[in-house]
């Protein structure tokens, strides 16, 4: 008797859940294509929080069935997060999304981490080589070594400002050679590593 | 017959629900198909998937007195919707999955449903409910039940709730409950078995930095475990607990949870006890992740005639990496020390402590052959040492499955 009252339950259960999906379907009148809308927004006239970009990528990949039960949009950054997609540096989920990260999260969530990660590393080598030069230029303008930090926030040989480290890397010259010490990047190496053993 | 009868009308009204309900497709929107069938429309966006295992055992009774090997085909078919439309989002799964075991003439059979519904709107602001469902055949053939090795049929069922409220930037609140019944089918055994276990959990979540990558939360967590059948091993437990999840960005996030329970037993003997969680996660590719955690002394009910609860000790390791778009590998191990107190055994049991160790170990690969179709190749090495005779056991088992997805 008990099973045909459970039986009974189930079947009402799956009855009132298509119920639901039925009317809140058809109330929400939901295009579709909405879905779709990552990337239509322009980053310049209307900034997105890196956060909002989350929950719409989130949507477009089709993983939402991978976020908690009751999910805020933090859940959603972390869920990209532990699918290994971040902007360099990780998440600022309340920061505007610049141009910058929306290539790197969206360069990861195709796989083409390995080609992110190398851009990012010949950017960096980039910058060191920049700063060393200028740097020497300083010298023989003034014939004294100045200070690395003086070096990078003067504007007669940065005038844009000092070079952007991608991985948010702090240049310093610790052992006082006047050349920027070699860069310690474990993430691209790992990703070397990775890639050395993958076929791909 | 009553099973035939049960499992006929499930599908027919399943089958009903989909057909009858299926005409709210968003399909009846212009800009989308057109001139789409609606029930067409629905049905496609049912994921199923199909797998055929075949599967060999050194040791299918996992005994150490009745070894004895054999080959199994596994059926297992899982039809799944996920529906994610604004602010909703459904989903339902249900498996079946059906084993035939050649020389021992056994078959098999088991159930799962799933079901979810969760408001996310976005704005600080989520709510989810659902239900689980378990369903196994009784069987001569034995399986693993929390600290048993038992060969039972049972049902399960584990509704929960859970909300989540943004305060501010930088914290949160989250309250969850649960329940869970286990209802095994043997009268012999089931007295000590048998339980239901509600959970209440609320937590308090602050970020100490901007980017989030030092969260701390405290919570408090309320736990009754009732064995309507023997008063005796019935509890509630009152467990406050801290923590903190560390994210080292691109590389790896380390959480900690330690937890301070005082368990209240129904026979009036009480217990304080200190439990730890630690695990680390990596978060640097797509392709590779590497997890690591360890628990320590995390108190459960147990399962047995000689004993209310038992620590478990748990650590476990686990590596996947995708090689290339189309293979991948897997290694995992598990290693759990499950220590019986005296001061937990049942009255008329003998006063001594007991131990047993189990050592888990997979490895795993697989290819896609196509679009459409997954070779699993899979070894998994299982050994069990414990104190309680006749319980000891080791097995091999090898795997190969296609599976099918559409």
């Amino acid at each position: 008797m008990s099973k045909r009252l459970y039986i009974m339950f189930v079947v009402l259960g799956i009855s009132v859940f298509f119920l639901t999906v039925n009317a809140s379907a058809q109330a929400l009148r939901i295009d579709l294509e909405e879905g779709g809308a990552v990337g239509e927004k322009n980053l310049d006239d209307q900034p997105l929080t890196q956060e909002e970009f989350a929950v719409e990528l989130v949507h477009v990949m089709g993983v939402e069935n991978l976020l908690p039960v009751a999910a805020l949009p933090g859940d959603y950054v972390d869920l990209l997060e532990r699918l290994g997609i971040a902007p360099f540096g990780g998440w600022e989920r309340k920061a505007f999304l610049n141009r910058e990260d929306y290539l790197v999260i969206i360069g990861k969530a195709q796989g083409k981490e390995g080609i992110v990660h190398k851009q990012a590393v010949a950017v960096e080598t980039k910058n060191v080589e920049i700063i060393n030069k200028k740097w020497e230029q300083s010298y023989s303008d003034t014939k004294q070594w100045m200070t690395l930090s003086a070096l990078l926030n003067d504007k007669a040989y940065f005038p844009q400002g000092a070079p952007r480290s991608p991985y948010g890397t702090r240049y310093t010259d610790k052992n006082g050679d006047h050349k920027v010490d070699p860069l310690f990047l474990p993430v691209a190496s790992l990703i070397e590593l990775q890639q050395f053993l993958s076929t791909r | 017959m009553q099973k035939k009868f049960t499992f006929t009308f499930l599908v027919v009204a399943v089958v009903s629900g989909l057909i009858f309900f299926g005409n709210y497709s968003w399909a009846e929107e212009p800009v989308v198909e057109k001139h789409s069938n609606p029930i067409a429309q629905f049905l496609k966006s049912i994921k199923y998937t199909s797998k055929l295992t075949l599967q060999h055992d050194d040791n299918i009774f996992l005994s150490e007195e009745l070894e004895d090997s054999d080959t199994k085909e596994i059926f297992t078919q899982i039809f799944e919707q996920n529906i994610s439309r604004n602010n909703h989002f459904w989903r339902w799964l249900y498996m079946a999955n059906y084993e035939l075991y050649n020389s021992e003439q056994v078959d098999v059979l088991g159930h799962t449903a799933r079901v979810l519904y969760s408001y996310r709107p976005d704005n600080g602001f989520s709510f989810g409910l659902g239900n689980n469902f378990y369903w196994l055949e009784d069987s001569t053939i034995t399986a693993t039940l929390a600290d048993r090795i038992l060969a039972v049929g049972y049902t399960q069922i584990s509704p929960f709730v859970e909300v989540k409220y943004d305060l501010t930037p930088r914290t949160s609140v989250q309250s969850s409950l649960k329940y869970n019944k286990l209802d095994v089918r043997g009268a012999s055994i089931d007295d000590y078995i048998d339980n239901e276990k509600l959970t209440a959990r609320g937590q308090f979540n602050y970020a100490f930095t901007p980017t989030n990558n030092i969260e701390g939360f405290a919570g408090f967590e309320h736990t009754q475990v009732a064995f309507p059948q023997i008063f005796e091993k019935s509890s509630n437990t009152e467990r406050p607990f801290v923590g903190f999840v560390k994210k080292f960005a691109d590389l790896f996030n380390f959480t900690y949870e330690a937890g301070f329970a005082n368990i209240d037993m129904d026979d009036n003997a009480d217990d304080n006890n200190i439990d730890h969680k630690v695990s680390i996660e990596t978060v640097f590719s797509v392709f590779t992740k590497l997890r690591l955690s360890y628990y320590h002394d995390y108190k459960n009910a147990s399962l047995r005639r000689e004993f209310t609860q038992y620590g478990s000790n748990f650590i476990s390791l686990g590596i996947d990496h995708t090689i290339n778009p189309r293979t991948s590998v897997g290694v995992d191990y598990s290693y759990e020390l499950q220590d019986f107190n005296d001061a937990d055994a049942l009255i008329g049991q003998p006063l001594v402590d007991r131990q047993t160790h189990v050592h888990d170990a997979k490895l795993g690969v697989n290819r896609k052959l196509n679009n459409w179709l997954t070779l699993n190749l899979n070894y998994n090495y299982t050994k069990r040492d414990t104190d309680f005779a006749g319980e000891g056991y080791t097995n091999n088992q090898y795997s190969a499955a296609l599976t099918a997805r559409y």
